[in-house]
């Protein structure tokens, strides 16, 4: 609480004091430039040469009006009444450091029509990485039309692209059913977005397209991964106080590196079993598709959102997963219940490696059975009852309770399974604040 | 100590402000000095959702009465909500809150320099000459 409350006075110092602004700016930069120096040089060149020509009117402009610096934070403690497994990283003791975090956006416009913008991000999970996480052009010709253009968040579901963004929704940590990153916060392409209205609906619709080269988040577990391809739309409904959004994706040519299955598939594919050592590379396909409705009003909301993953590959389970979410309001209180519920399962050819001749065919086969069921499933129900005070209009209190109930034999979400007898049934006991600025 | 003044603060005026007493007026800096505006075309404006209208609005800081008023009967959500969907649109780079003033008179002198704004006020504010009444609550 105190070092939020210093670190609050030291921000509005900062903002009054346009030496410590400047100070910012060339930290931003330098480490905008050691990471540009790297992977984003061109960008970097790009941005360099657009402002240059304009440098000369910062004099003349109010300085604020062109730089603009915001950001978000969140400190949140969490504690599993169970000994035996992790749930997003927490166990058994009191922990802060799986989701607080603290990210810088810095805002600056180009010209009329073309700014640039990007995200610093620090985050104490030792699963994700600190560093540079978004940085792109917009480019705006006109109002309804809006360009970006180079590393973005990816925007998946309702709340892919601000899923660090506490603020911004009720929970302490949204329906891992859906969030739990079986697909990854950013990726390298453009975007376009285009905004027009029937009658009193408004409507968004937006498409992006781009690469990842990273990690991915196999449910507590890392995997290198690289996708040449991401094809998303996404169509968004708004009138008044309801909205809803439609949306596919479709990752094709992934190349996932899961420890032994590339392996143990070259080992099937010599022996002459090639749809077999295929189905263990992650060298497929994989789409989602998400739906979901929200209501808000000054007393109530309810929202809903359902997805489905479909991928032909074992390293990545099919999933159907969705939650239905009711809130009521007292401002400045709100409560909040949720139920989230997934199923999956996995996409399996015929084991075709034939058992009882060659032993060494035969022992492949066995070890391609043991495989195959030994894949992770991750059904998993969930009931979360949360209370959220919003005591300053730019910061707020959470508390949350998740009550867990997984399948008994499946990973449900759970990582480090160290007891059998484990039943998969366990409760998450949370509570956080949200700061924006 | 600080925190403790906005707590009382937002619970004073919480407590002191009845949103259906008070009346608001929207006013625009616009040529077109017959324009009406429907309630969710206000809304519309200042949630910065339909792009075809080409108003651009002001708003007063969080913790003002007429901003209150303005959350409570036409858009309809709490100021929470609405910082959440403008920390949503900001951080996933779609969307600007519309800038703040901590002021009526500072609002009514950004209003007249500037062509095509849009803001909400009091409705007992007395509008300068040039500036157009296109919504009030009742």
């Amino acid at each position: 609480m105190l070092s939020i409350r210093t670190y609050i006075y030291l921000y509005r110092n900062m903002v009054s004091d346009i030496t410590n602004v400047v100070e910012s700016i060339l930290l931003t930069t330098n480490l905008m430039a050691n990471c540009l120096m790297r992977r984003y040089l061109s960008i970097y060149i790009l941005v360099c040469a657009l402002i240059a020509p304009h440098s000369t009117a910062f004099g003349d402009d109010d300085f604020s009006d062109r730089f603009e610096f915001s950001g978000f934070a969140r400190v949140v403690g969490g504690l599993l009444d169970e000994k035996s497994a992790e749930y997003e990283g927490y166990s058994n003791s009191l922990s802060f450091s799986e989701q607080s975090l603290l990210a810088l956006q810095a805002d600056v416009r180009i010209t009329d029509t073309l700014s640039f913008s990007t995200q610093l991000l620090g985050h104490t999970s030792e699963e994700r990485e600190s560093g540079i996480e978004w940085m792109y052009l917009v480019y705006q010709p006109r109002n309804d039309l809006q360009f970006k253009l180079g590393k973005l968040r990816t925007p998946f579901f309702r709340y892919s692209d601000i899923i660090d963004v506490g603020f911004a929704y009720p929970w302490i940590t949204p329906p891992q059913q859906i969030y739990s990153g079986f697909l990854f916060s950013n990726y390298e392409g453009l975007s376009g977005i285009y905004q027009f209205s029937i009658g009193e609906v408004n409507v968004d619709i937006e498409a992006y397209y781009g690469i990842y080269n990273g990690t991915f988040d196999r449910a507590g577990e890392e995997v290198a991964i690289d996708v040449d391809e991401i094809k998303g739309l996404i169509i968004g409904f708004s009138k008044g106080n309801f909205s809803a959004r439609i949306s596919g994706i479709q990752s094709s040519d992934f190349f996932a590196d899961i420890p032994g299955f590339n392996d143990f598939a070259d080992a099937i594919e010599f022996a002459g079993f090639k749809e077999n050592a295929d189905s263990l590379r992650f060298d497929g396909d994989a789409t989602a598709f998400q739906a979901n409705v929200n209501y808000d009003t000054l007393d109530y909301f309810v929202a809903a959102e359902y997805v489905n993953i479909d991928s032909d590959l074992l390293s990545v389970p099919q999933i159907d997963a969705y939650y239905f979410s009711l809130g009521y309001n007292f401002y400045p209180f709100q409560v909040h219940a949720t139920y989230s519920s997934s199923e999956t399962y996995n996409n399996v050819p015929e084991n075709l490696i034939p058992k009882g001749g060659n032993p060494q065919v035969t022992q492949l086969s066995f070890a391609y059975d043991q495989i195959i069921q030994n894949l992770p499933l991750y059904d998993l129900d969930s009931v979360s009852l949360g209370l959220r005070w919003d005591f300053r209009y730019d910061l707020s209190a959470k508390v949350e309770i998740t009550f867990l109930n997984g399948e008994p034999d499946q990973n449900s979400f759970f990582s480090r399974l160290d007891d059998p007898n484990f039943d998969r049934q366990a409760t998450l006991y949370q509570f956080g604040l949200e700061w924006i600025f | 100590m600080k925190y403790y003044n906005y707590v009382v603060l937002t619970l004073t005026l919480l407590l002191s402000i009845n949103a259906e007493a008070i009346d608001i007026i929207v006013v625009a800096n616009t040529d077109q000095a017959d324009t009406k505006l429907e309630k969710r075309q206000v809304r519309d404006i200042f949630m910065r959702n339909n792009s075809s209208l080409l108003l651009k609005p002001i708003a007063l800081v969080p913790n003002s009465a007429a901003r209150f008023v303005f959350n409570t009967k036409v858009v309809g959500l709490t100021e929470s909500r609405i910082q959440s969907y403008w920390a949503q649109m900001r951080f996933s780079g779609r969307d600007k809150a519309p800038p703040e003033f901590e002021s009526i008179d500072e609002m009514l002198d950004f209003l007249k320099a500037n062509k095509d704004t849009v803001a909400y006020l009091p409705a007992d504010t007395r509008i300068p000459d040039g500036l157009t009444v296109v919504y009030q609550t009742n």
